[in-house]
């Protein structure tokens, strides 16, 4: 995965056509916007509808209230407005009187038309009563207009005369009804008024929570929505400033916000796949540049350590060449003892320039070393006392990472020695001791150079072990215990504690180098 | 903010909701208050006329009140006209579409027997209470016969009068029903003392004037010292000449016999200033109206007459009317 790929993934989710394609169950910006301002637009709406309803059920309720007032004041104007027809017709016989007196009675009659039954309310028998005081008032019209057609004038005299009496006592009832009515109503007016107080009230606090309640929910509705903007602009300084390990951001929002948001974190995760890989590479390319110059630095060291051991090589064609010559003169003239020397002394040699190799066999270095002890016996037969001691069998030592006879750096013991020897004993009245031990100890050789001499101060003991410094050492001589003390050093890095000294001034040293025969050294040549 | 907005979402949800719930419910109360006063209360099946004198006096309301007891029993609506001062009302009942009438004829008879026969013409049937037209009218009566009336009254004078007995009865047209038959109520009082009469009964009347009662009284008194027995008619008449006894200082000197049982009459027969009362019970008279006219109404033949009865109140009977207040005494016709 690279950034190109973690950049195209938010590419593709934020590409228009994406972006208003809502994935299944989810709601799209556009519909979720739309629904917010729709839902708040309808409770608006219908908040508004409701006042105007109850402005409009309030009106209803209040015209009731005088609506059988008004409907007893038109009947009173009827009935009044009959009677001058009645009395045209009457006297006149006139047929638009008549036409008149019919169309009025038509009127009442559907005015009245209503059948009211008896009923236990005191105000319900009167309007009863009325009613049917009208019918038969009606009835009456009809009975008078027949008898004015049959000419029996005393009938519709008396009629007439009846009907002027009950026209005044039906309207008078009427005025009787209508100011009961007013009067119930005049009550009933107050509490609707009061009522309709509580109610206005009621519908105000609506309108106020409406659109309190309306307001909200379009707030926390895009609060829900550009909530994961927020979030995604905190990632993405998060990002900016190299924390790819801010968790993914999980919201349940609308497509596009939700398409840009799964992006978005996909996006981290490329970017953090990607730097991590980079990373990973550079490692690589770090520790191989490394590795490189660590090669640079060994082979310059691998020239500087030939050159050390060259150094502490004598010129091995002269110095043999002379012995022999010294050795065939020591048996012309019989000196045995002069033979034996000058030949310990040959073997010393020939055993040094034998093999210019930097590790030889343990067994090897003690050969060497037997001859150099001979010869320092012969030096110094009565101020120096030197002692090999090798543990039983370790001829047959091996190293057990090759699984080969025991290989030890070449020319480490005899420079010991001879360190002691030209070193220790300055000042020293007593007898000189050399001892030299090798044994096994697990999975080590150890060698152990042990004198009784003035030893080394401690200032000194530190700048011996301290490892070289390659700079400040070039091209100048490094020889015996140093010289040691550094290859050891250079052939086993790992093991600091390859060569170790203990001494102190007036009691002795005794160098110890433990060699882990698991542990391979860094260069084999 | 985010939980801020949801909390403010929600409350003001509810109390949008709320508010709404309450504004709902106070129309519909509102409409609850229109659609009672348009429809009204209860489906009757029969619808009487009930035509009384118009005044305000305890007889007539106790007369109205056992009226619409009864009309209650028994289905009945009831409306009430007033009658007599030239009210039209009874002349247009047949028109009126009443299923009966209960009349008190407080009109000249003759008036009165040709609206009831127009009435029965028109096929409405009618009971009278407490005032008979005729000996042979053909409607039923409810009320008190007015000879009996007159008997206890003569009982009660001549059980406190002293002889010789010089009697006052006062009439009222409060009481028109006891008025119209005055001959019968004195028939009565005759019956009952006979000669100890010391002379015949002096007849007054008042009018309508509830302190009417009081100069009459005092006329009485100051100008006719001899009369110490004066009987009222009217439960009005009777307390307004009880103070004027009281503060002329005449009591026990003069006997006044009320109409009625109210409580301040009680009160006055108690102490001793009242000799006694006459009461009738015009609630029962309302009751009994409604309920033979019902009765006449639906099976075509009722009792022709029912008597309410006379109860007669001295000291030695008022503590256990005042013992019992519920009971259905009315004051005076």
């Amino acid at each position: 995965m690279s950034a190109g790929s973690g950049l195209h993934t938010l590419l593709e989710h934020i590409n228009p056509v994406h972006l208003f394609r809502p994935a299944s169950g989810e709601r799209s910006l556009l519909s979720q916007l739309f629904l917010y301002v729709f839902v708040t637009l309808i409770v608006i709406v219908i908040s508004m509808s409701y006042i105007l309803f109850t402005s409009m059920q309030l009106q209803k309720i209040v015209d009731e209230q005088f609506q059988s007032e008004r409907f007893y004041q038109q009947l009173q104007q009827e009935l009044q407005q009959l009677q001058d027809p009645f009395r045209s017709y009457l006297s006149t016989r006139s047929s638009s009187a008549l036409a008149s007196l019919l169309i009025r009675e038509q009127t009442l009659r559907e005015m009245t038309a209503e059948e009211i039954p008896a009923s236990m309310d005191p105000e319900e028998l009167k309007k009863r009563e009325v009613f049917m005081l009208i019918h038969s008032y009606l009835d009456l019209v009809d009975e008078a207009i027949g008898q004015k057609r049959s000419r029996s004038i005393s009938e519709y005299t008396r009629l007439y005369e009846l009907m002027g009496d009950m026209n005044s006592y039906i309207i008078e009832r009427i005025d009787e009804i209508s100011l009961n009515g007013f009067r119930v109503q005049i009550v009933e007016y107050g509490q609707i008024i009061t009522i309709s107080r509580q109610l206005q009230f009621w519908n105000l606090m609506v309108i106020i929570f409406a659109f309190l309640w309306a307001i909200t929910w379009m707030m926390f509705s895009l609060d829900k929505a550009t909530k994961p903007m927020h979030e995604l602009s905190l990632m993405a300084r998060e990002l900016a400033v190299g924390n790819f390990e801010v968790e993914d951001i999980h919201i349940d929002s609308v497509s596009e916000v939700s398409s840009v948001v799964e992006a978005f974190n996909q996006m981290k995760y490329d970017m953090q796949q990607y730097i991590g890989e980079i990373k990973h590479q550079k490692a690589i390319e770090q520790d191989y540049l490394q590795e490189k110059l660590r090669n640079l630095k060994m082979e310059q060291l691998l020239k500087r350590m030939e050159l050390y051991t060259m150094q502490a090589q004598m010129n091995p064609h002269f110095l043999f060449n002379t012995l022999n010559t010294g050795v065939q003169l020591a048996i012309l003239e019989d000196a045995d003892k002069t033979a034996e020397y000058m030949e310990n002394l040959a073997l010393f040699f020939r055993h040094n320039m034998r093999e210019r190799k930097l590790f030889v066999p343990l067994m090897h270095e003690i050969e060497g070393l037997k001859s150099y002890f001979y010869i320092l016996q012969i030096r110094f037969p009565k101020s120096l006392q030197i002692s090999l001691d090798l543990e039983e069998g370790i001829e047959q030592a091996v190293d057990l990472c090759r699984d080969q006879p025991c290989m030890i750096p070449a020319m480490i013991l005899q420079p010991l020695v001879e360190n002691s020897v030209v070193h220790a004993f300055k000042g020293v009245d007593h007898m000189g001791e050399i001892r030299v031990r090798v044994w096994e100890e697990d999975s080590h050789i150890c060698l152990s150079v042990k004198d009784n001499g003035a030893g080394i101060p401690e200032q000194t003991l530190q700048t011996l072990l301290q490892h070289a410094e390659r700079a400040s050492k070039e091209g100048s001589k490094i020889m015996g215990l140093e010289n040691v003390i550094q290859r050891l050093y250079f052939f086993y890095p790992e093991n600091e504690q390859v060569i170790t000294i203990d001494s102190a001034p007036g009691t002795g040293t005794e160098v110890l180098i433990t060699i882990d025969k698991r542990e391979a050294p860094c260069i084999t040549l | 903010m985010k939980y801020a907005a949801k909390a403010a979402t929600l409350l003001f949800g509810a109390l949008f909701t709320l508010s709404l719930g309450i504004s709902l419910y106070t129309i519909l109360s509102m409409s609850q208050l229109s659609l009672r006063t348009a429809e009204g209360t209860g489906v009757p099946v029969r619808h009487y006329g009930v035509y009384l004198p118009v005044n305000s006096y305890t007889f007539f309301q106790d007369v109205v009140t056992g009226a619409k007891l009864a009309g209650t029993e028994l289905s009945c609506g009831l409306s009430f006209h007033p009658i007599g001062d030239g009210t039209l009302d009874l002349s247009m009942a047949r028109y009126s579409g009443i299923d009966g009438a209960i009349v008190f004829p407080a009109i000249p008879d003759d008036q009165a027997r040709r609206l009831l026969t127009d009435l029965n013409t028109s096929g409405v049937p009618v009971v009278l209470i407490e005032h008979t037209i005729a000996n042979d009218s053909p409607w039923p009566f409810v009320g008190t016969n007015n000879f009996d009336l007159g008997k206890k009254i003569g009982e009660v004078i001549a059980k406190i009068g002293t002889d010789p007995l010089h009697v006052a009865i006062v009439y009222s047209d409060k009481s028109p029903g006891i008025y119209a038959e005055r001959e019968l109520v004195e028939m009565g009082i005759l019956a009952s003392l006979g000669d100890r009469l010391g002379r015949s009964l002096s007849v007054r009347k008042t009018d309508l004037n509830p302190l009417d009662a009081e100069d009459l009284t005092s006329q009485i008194l100051r100008n006719e010292p001899s009369i110490n027995t004066i009987v009222f008619t009217d439960t009005n008449d009777t307390l307004s000449a009880t103070q004027v006894l009281i503060d002329m200082n005449l009591v026990g000197q003069v006997q006044i016999i009320g109409f009625g049982a109210d409580r301040p009459i009680l009160d006055y027969i108690e102490k001793g200033v009242l000799a006694g009362s006459i009461a009738v019970n015009p609630k029962e008279i309302g009751y009994r109206a409604v309920q033979l006219l019902y009765e006449l109404e639906q099976e075509g033949i009722s009792e022709s007459f029912v008597d309410t009865g006379v109860q007669v109140i001295t000291r030695a009977s008022v503590q256990e009317l005042q013992d019992a207040p519920s009971q259905d005494l009315g004051g005076g016709a």
